[in-house]
C-alpha cells in the first residue's frame, strides 16, 4: 500500500507541475464558468415566450354538446402555433408515468360526466365543472404550463357563456401536485455548475489520463517501472488516485468560485449532488482508460481524446439543452454517458431537462463504466505491456 | 570460486524470421563485471531485457541465485537494479524526488543523499529531470539502478551518446561499484569501456555468442601478435592487386590494417606493392592487438557497423 501511495504522490507531483495540466485542469474551468455565467446568466429568466409545453390529455368520456367547445379549445391550443403539444392517453396512470419521467409537462384529465355537468351548469346553474390538471411542483415548465392552461380554461368559460345564450358556466381546473418538491426558480449560475464541473472532470479523464499513460509508455518511463517490484494493479491504482486528487483540487476551486463569487450554495453542497460528481469521475476515468487502450501512439490518443471530449461536452448537454436536436444527431446525445451524468446532477438540483427517468440516468453510465473497464482490461496488456 | 548469481541456458528469442537471440548459454558470477559486446542488432539488449524480466524468452531458462528464481519473481525484482539504454523519468520531479519515488518501490533502499553523492549530482539535487543534460541523466539512471542496493546491476550502454568527459565520469562511478563488490552486466559499443571495466567479455553477433573470456584470453584466441595500420594517400581507386595482400583488412575510408606475426616481412611486402601500384602509404603504425581487433577478426566488421 505504501508503495502505491509513494508512486501516486510522485506521479501527482510531476503532473501537477506541468503548466498544461495546471491550466486545463484548474484555471480553464474557472474561466469558462465566469464566461458562461457572464454571457448567459442574464439571458435566462422567467421569460417563457416561444416555449411549447407538452400536455397529456386523458378523456374519461367523449365530449358532446357544449362540452365540444372544450374539444375545440384543446385542438386550437395544440395546433402548430399554439402553446401546447398534446398527446392523448388511454388512462390517467399511463399519462402520469410520462409526466413523472419528464415526457409531459402537465396532464389534463377530462373526467367522466363533464359534458353533462357543463350542460347542467349552463341550464340549471348547478355550479362549477372541474377538470383535473396534474403537474410537477418545483419544475418550472410544469408549473408555468399549469398556469397557462388555467388562463385558457377561463376563456373557455366565456365561450360557453356566449354560445349558451348568456348563462354563466364555471369550468375550473383542479390542480393536482405530482411531486412534492418545492417551487424552484431557474438560476443559470446554478444550472451551469454541473456542466462546468463535468467539463473539468472530462478534461482530466479524457486528456490527462490517456495522454499521460501513453506518454509514459512511449518515453520509456513505464519500461523502467516494469523492472521494479511495482505491480500492474498498483500502477493503475496510483494512476487512478492521481486523477481523483487532480479532479478534487479542481472541483474545490470551482466550488469556492461558485460559493464566494456567484453565491451558489444549497444544491451544490447537497451530498447527493456531490455523490453524482464522484460517480461522474469514476465513469469518465474508465472511459479515458478505454481510449488509452485503443492507442499505441501519442498522436492517436490525442486525436481520439480531443474528438470524444468535444462530442461529450457539446452533445452531452453540458452547457445547453440537447434533446430538441434532430434525430440525425440526437441518437449521439442518447449514446453519450455525459448526457446522463449532467442530467443526473441537475435532477438532484431540482431541474429536469431530459425526458429520461432516474433509473436510466444511473444505469446507462454504469453500463458505460463496465464496458470501458472490460475493453481496457482486454486491451491493456497489448497496449501498455512492454512486449 | 565465486557462486553463480545468474545461469542462462539455451536462451532463444525470435521475431518472425529474425533470430534476435539464438540459443545462448552463459553464467554470471558473484562480484564480477561481465561485458556483452556486439554491433547493433547483435541481440545484446534483447538478452539483457530477458534477464531483467522485460521480455519473455521463446525458449530456454534464466535462473537467479541459489533458489533458481525466474526473472519475473518479486524476489529477483527486489534484488536487481536496471539502467536502461535510454533513460526517461518523470520530467517534473527533481533528482532527489525521482530517487525518493524509486526508493519507495523497494523493501530496502539506500538514502537518496548517498546515491546523489555517489554519482556526483549534488549540485543538481533540486533540478527537474527534464533540465538535466544527457550525461547527468545517465548518472541519475545509474543512481536509480542502485536505489535498492541490488546484488545484480544491469547497465545497458550507459555511456552511449556522452561526451568523453561525461563518459570518464561514469566509468569512475561504475569502477566504484565494481570495487564495492556489485555483480554487473554491462552492454556496450565501446571497446575501451569493456577493456577498462570488465572481468569477462562476451561477444555477440547475430544472436549468438561468438567468443567469451577475459580480455587476454580473447586477444590470445585470435593468434595475432602485431597489427600494422596505414592509410593510402590520394583519391585514385585502390588497385585490385593491392587488396590481395595476405591478412589485409579495410577499416574505414582509405585506412587498412594487416595482422601479422612477422612485422618486418609484412612491412617490406606493403612498401613493395605500393611502389608497384604507384601508391603512397601514410600514418603507418605498428601496435599490439586489442579488443577491436578481436572483434574484427571474429566478425569481419567493426563494432559500430
Amino acid at each position: 500500500m505504501s508503495r502505491m501511495w509513494n508512486f501516486t504522490s510522485g506521479l501527482f507531483k510531476s503532473e501537477i507541475r506541468e503548466f498544461q495540466v495546471m491550466f486545463w485542469s484548474f484555471i480553464f474551468p474557472l474561466i469558462l464558468y465566469f464566461i458562461l455565467t457572464s454571457v448567459f446568466g442574464s439571458l435566462y429568466g422567467d421569460d417563457t415566450q416561444g416555449i411549447s409545453f407538452r400536455v397529456g390529455i386523458v378523456r374519461e368520456e367523449s365530449l358532446s354538446g357544449l362540452g365540444m367547445i372544450l374539444d375545440k379549445v384543446i385542438e386550437d391550443i395544440s395546433s402548430e402555433n399554439g402553446p401546447f403539444v398534446k398527446k392523448e392517453y388511454g388512462s390517467v396512470d399511463e399519462a402520469l408515468i410520462d409526466l413523472k419521467e419528464g415526457k409531459q409537462d402537465i396532464v389534463l384529465v377530462i373526467p367522466e360526466g363533464t359534458s353533462a355537468k357543463i350542460a347542467s351548469a349552463a341550464v340549471l346553474q348547478t355550479g362549477e365543472v372541474a377538470l383535473r390538471v396534474h403537474y410537477i411542483s418545483g419544475k418550472d415548465s410544469s408549473s408555468i404550463a399549469s398556469n397557462v392552461l388555467s388562463e385558457i380554461i377561463d376563456e373557455v368559460n366565456l365561450e360557453i357563456r356566449r354560445q349558451s345564450g348568456g348563462e354563466y358556466v364555471d369550468v375550473v381546473t383542479e390542480a393536482k401536485t405530482v411531486s412534492a418538491r418545492e417551487e424552484k426558480p431557474f438560476d443559470y449560475r446554478e444550472y451551469i455548475f454541473p456542466g462546468v464541473a463535468l467539463m473539468m472532470i472530462l478534461s482530466v479523464a479524457l486528456f490527462n489520463s490517456p495522454i499521460g499513460l501513453i506518454q509514459y509508455r512511449v518515453s520509456g518511463v513505464n519500461k523502467k517501472l516494469y523492472t521494479t517490484p511495482l505491480k500492474p494493479l498498483e500502477y493503475f491504482a496510483g494512476h487512478f488516485a492521481k486523477l481523483i486528487f487532480t479532479m478534487l483540487i479542481s472541483l474545490t476551486l470551482l466550488y469556492l468560485t461558485a460559493i464566494f463569487v456567484y453565491n451558489v450554495r444549497g444544491p451544490i453542497l447537497d451530498i447527493r449532488f456531490i455523490l453524482t460528481l464522484l460517480f461522474s469521475m469514476v465513469v469518465t476515468i474508465s472511459f479515458g482508460l478505454m481510449i488509452a487502450s485503443f492507442s499505441k501512439k501519442l498522436s492517436t490518443v490525442t486525436v481520439l481524446g480531443q474528438t470524444l471530449y468535444q462530442l461529450m461536452m457539446f452533445l452531452g448537454g453540458l452547457y445547453f439543452p440537447v434533446f430538441h436536436l434532430p434525430w440525425g444527431i440526437r441518437w449521439l446525445v442518447y449514446a453519450l454517458p455525459t448526457t446522463y451524468l449532467v442530467e443526473l446532477s441537475r435532477r438532484v438540483m431540482g431541474y429536469q431537462f431530459a425526458p429520461v427517468s432516474l433509473f436510466w440516468l444511473i444505469l446507462v453510465p454504469i453500463i458505460w463504466t463496465a464496458f470501458s473497464t472490460v475493453i481496457f482490461v482486454i486491451n491493456f496488456k497489448k497496449v501498455m505491456g512492454y512486449e | 570460486m565465486p557462486r553463480n548469481v545468474v545461469e542462462v541456458k539455451d536462451l532463444k528469442k525470435y521475431y518472425g524470421e529474425t533470430k534476435a537471440v539464438d540459443g545462448i548459454e552463459f553464467d554470471l558470477r558473484e562480484g564480477e563485471v561481465l561485458a556483452i559486446l556486439g554491433p547493433n542488432g547483435a541481440g545484446k539488449t534483447t538478452t539483457v531485457e530477458m534477464l531483467e524480466g522485460l521480455r519473455k524468452p521463446d525458449h530456454g531458462t534464466i535462473e537467479y541465485f541459489e533458489e533458481r528464481l525466474p526473472p519475473s519473481s518479486d524476489r529477483v525484482k527486489e534484488e536487481i537494479g536496471v539502467q536502461l539504454q535510454s533513460s526517461s523519468f518523470f520530467e517534473y520531479l527533481s533528482v532527489k524526488e525521482t530517487l525518493d519515488l524509486f526508493r519507495g518501490l523497494y523493501r530496502k533502499s539506500i538514502p537518496s543523499k548517498d546515491l546523489i553523492r555517489e554519482v556526483s549530482l549534488q549540485d543538481k539535487e533540486k533540478t527537474y529531470t527534464k533540465n538535466l543534460s544527457g550525461g547527468q541523466l545517465q548518472r541519475l539512471a545509474v543512481a536509480v539502478a542502485l536505489v535498492n542496493d541490488p546484488r545484480v546491476v544491469f547497465l545497458d550502454e550507459p555511456t552511449t551518446g556522452l561526451d568523453p568527459q561525461a563518459r570518464r565520469m561514469l566509468w569512475e562511478t561504475i569502477s566504484a561499484l565494481k570495487n564495492g563488490g556489485k555483480t554487473i552486466i554491462l552492454t556496450t559499443h565501446y571497446m575501451e569501456e569493456a577493456e577498462r571495466l570488465a572481468d569477462r567479455i562476451m561477444i555477440m553477433d547475430q544472436g549468438k555468442i561468438i567468443a567469451r573470456g577475459t580480455l587476454l584470453e580473447l586477444i590470445d584466441s585470435i593468434d595475432v601478435e602485431n597489427i600494422v595500420t596505414f592509410s593510402v594517400q590520394g583519391d585514385t581507386p585502390i588497385p585490385e592487386g593491392f587488396l590481395e595482400v595476405e591478412g589485409l583488412q579495410h577499416t574505414e575510408n582509405r585506412e587498412y590494417s594487416v595482422t601479422t606475426r612477422d612485422v618486418e616481412r609484412t612491412l617490406g611486402r606493403l612498401f613493395e606493392i605500393s611502389k608497384e601500384f604507384d601508391m603512397l602509404l601514410d600514418d603507418v603504425t605498428i601496435r599490439k592487438p586489442n579488443l577491436e581487433d578481436v572483434f574484427i577478426t571474429l566478425t569481419g566488421k567493426k563494432l559500430r557497423d
